[in-house]
């Protein structure tokens, strides 16, 4: 069974604006998949569709068994919780310390005191910044931030990781540390959906990379490069 | 996951202190608006209480002419006395009516050199009498118009439409009371509804990257809309309990003026407001609790899509 289906799926936006449109792709469980594309081509409404922040106008979503199409509103949670997700204006909350804002997605999903005791330090210790955890965010480097954000998405041990141009506003080495943290991450099982322009980082990953252009599919490689 | 409600509470305690500006002038309106309304429902429930003792209280005077004979005064006592409507009938006698008016104008030379120099009583007797309460009086006026005493009785010797002027000035009051709370109640609570609307909106809004961050890793939708309702309800609350301290206030620092004005009367009116504060008071205070989670669930609707 594929851990994201989508059957021709579109998402027009009022005034006919053109968000993505005949999607139809099956990624499967385990797979790091990197969506690429130029800008406004369609990449973050792909991410969006698959964490329903937006519902498709067309087409069907399938995340595992589960047609999340017509998701009802109070199954959401549920939903995201299964989905880590990393988006660019998706920030650290700056009062709290890196502990806590990894803690704070524990504690609003109900997660008992010992619970959350137990798995922050794990996950800060997957993203190297377990040594850290008392800082604040303006503490921290631009790619320490980003692995906070990233810890903090881990804290359910989703089955998906979205990451939505999680390298935007890093230099090539921290890009480059990113990376390798997602493919970590990938090797424990978790299927990784990383979308990005970034040629450099797509063309060493030799990775499925699935190429939009004006909301449409036009590549779909096993082991691609960035081709625009 | 189970979403533990003292969690929810500290979240709502903090986003109260994080706006305490925005809080404070909440309840201040809240505070407002209860102590207004609750200022016109007790001024209701004295005046009430005001023509309730009038009511309750009637002294009609019943004045007769100069040498009526004592024993239709006394007659007439008994007639009137036999009366279930009846409780109590004084009989004055001219001299005790004469000797009334002397004392009552000791200090006024004309008229002490005046009553001094007369040779007949210019007063009559008179009868006092105490019905159970105004309704009854027509049953009396009844007895006093029988042809045996109608003419023994002064013109216009009935003293009680002082009283039932005073009572209708009062009842009239009271509903000119009830039409103002009526309108006031209800721009209150419109002003309320839209000061907690907005501070929710305000709230919400200066907390929206923490609810973007709630909603995307899988906050449950108590947990997102949970601490704004929860503030609403502290607000209510707290607006509530500072009100109540203020008509409390309020009654302390008027009992003073209570006393002198059921003076004479067994009603002890701050003690009354006090024992039954919360059935005079639940009103306002009920429905400033109920009119604050209202706006909020309305502005949580609005404007915290989940
Ligand atoms: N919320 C929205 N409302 C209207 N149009 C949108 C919205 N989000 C995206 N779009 C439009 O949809 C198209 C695709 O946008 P997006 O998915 O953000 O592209 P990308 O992430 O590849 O830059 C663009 O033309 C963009 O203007
Ligand atoms: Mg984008």
């Amino acid at each position: 069974m594929a851990m994201i289906t989508f059957e021709r799926v579109a998402k027009i936006y009022p005034k006919d604006v053109v968000g993505v449109q005949e999607a139809s792709l099956k990624i499967e469980p385990g797979e790091f998949v990197s969506i690429v594309g130029q800008s406004g081509c369609g990449k973050t409404t792909m991410a969006k569709l698959i964490i329903a922040e937006e519902r498709p106008t067309q087409g069907r979503v399938i995340i595992g068994d589960w047609d999340i199409t017509d998701i009802k509103q109070r199954d959401i949670p549920t939903l995201r919780r299964q989905i880590g997700v990393v988006f660019q204006d998706f920030k650290l909350l700056p009062r709290k310390t890196v502990f806590e804002n990894v803690a704070f997605a524990l504690e609003v999903s109900g997660a008992s005191p010992q619970q959350i005791q137990s798995t922050v330090p794990q996950v800060l210790k997957i993203v190297g910044l377990e040594t850290k955890q008392d800082r604040f965010p303006q503490q921290l480097s631009g790619g320490e931030q980003q692995r906070v954000v990233i810890a903090r998405s881990l804290v359910h041990r989703p089955k998906i990781l979205v990451a939505d141009e999680p390298t935007g506003n890093l230099d090539s080495i921290n890009a480059q540390e990113i990376i390798d943290l997602l493919k970590r991450i990938n090797s424990f099982g978790t299927t990784i959906v990383l979308v990005t322009h970034n040629r450099e980082i797509v063309n060493t990953l030799r990775k499925r990379v699935i190429t939009l252009d004006h909301g449409r599919i036009i590549a779909d490689q096993k082991s691609g490069k960035y081709i625009l | 996951m189970l979403t533990p409600f003292p969690r929810v509470a500290r979240f709502a305690a903090k986003n109260f202190w994080r706006d305490i500006w925005l809080s404070s002038v909440t309840i201040i309106i809240f505070v407002l608006a209860i102590s207004l309304v609750g200022v016109l429902s007790g001024v209701k429930v004295i005046t009430d209480q005001a023509i309730t003792v009038l009511r309750s209280k009637v002294d009609v005077v019943v004045t007769l002419k100069p040498g009526t004979t004592e024993t239709v005064v006394l007659d007439l006592k008994r007639k009137i006395g036999e009366l279930p409507e009846t409780t109590a009938v004084e009989y004055v006698t001219a001299e005790e009516n004469l000797e009334r008016f002397k004392s009552l104008h000791l200090g006024d030379e004309t008229i002490t050199k005046g009553t001094a120099a007369l040779e007949t009583n210019p007063f009559g007797p008179s009868l006092k009498i105490i019905a159970r309460s105004l309704d009854e009086y027509p049953k009396i006026a009844k007895v006093l118009e029988d042809q045996t005493f109608a003419a023994a009785i002064e013109e216009g010797g009935r003293s009680l439409e002082a009283n039932q002027a005073a009572i209708q000035k009062l009842s009239h009051f009271t509903r000119n009371v009830n039409r103002f709370s009526l309108a006031l109640t209800l721009i209150f609570s419109l002003i309320a509804v839209l000061v907690v609307v907005n501070t929710m909106r305000i709230a919400i809004h200066t907390h929206r990257e923490e609810i973007g961050i709630m909603k995307l890793v899988g906050a449950s939708n108590w947990f997102v809309r949970g601490p704004f309702l929860i503030e609403s309800v502290f607000i209510g609350l707290l607006a509530a309990i500072i009100a109540s301290l203020l008509l409390l206030a309020g009654i302390a620092l008027l009992e003073g003026w209570f006393n002198s004005l059921f003076q004479g009367y067994d009603v002890n009116m701050a003690e009354y407001l006090r024992t039954h504060f919360f059935g005079i008071f639940w009103g306002p205070l009920l429905g400033a609790l109920l009119l604050s989670i209202v706006s909020a669930a309305i502005a949580v609707g609005r404007y915290l899509r989940v």
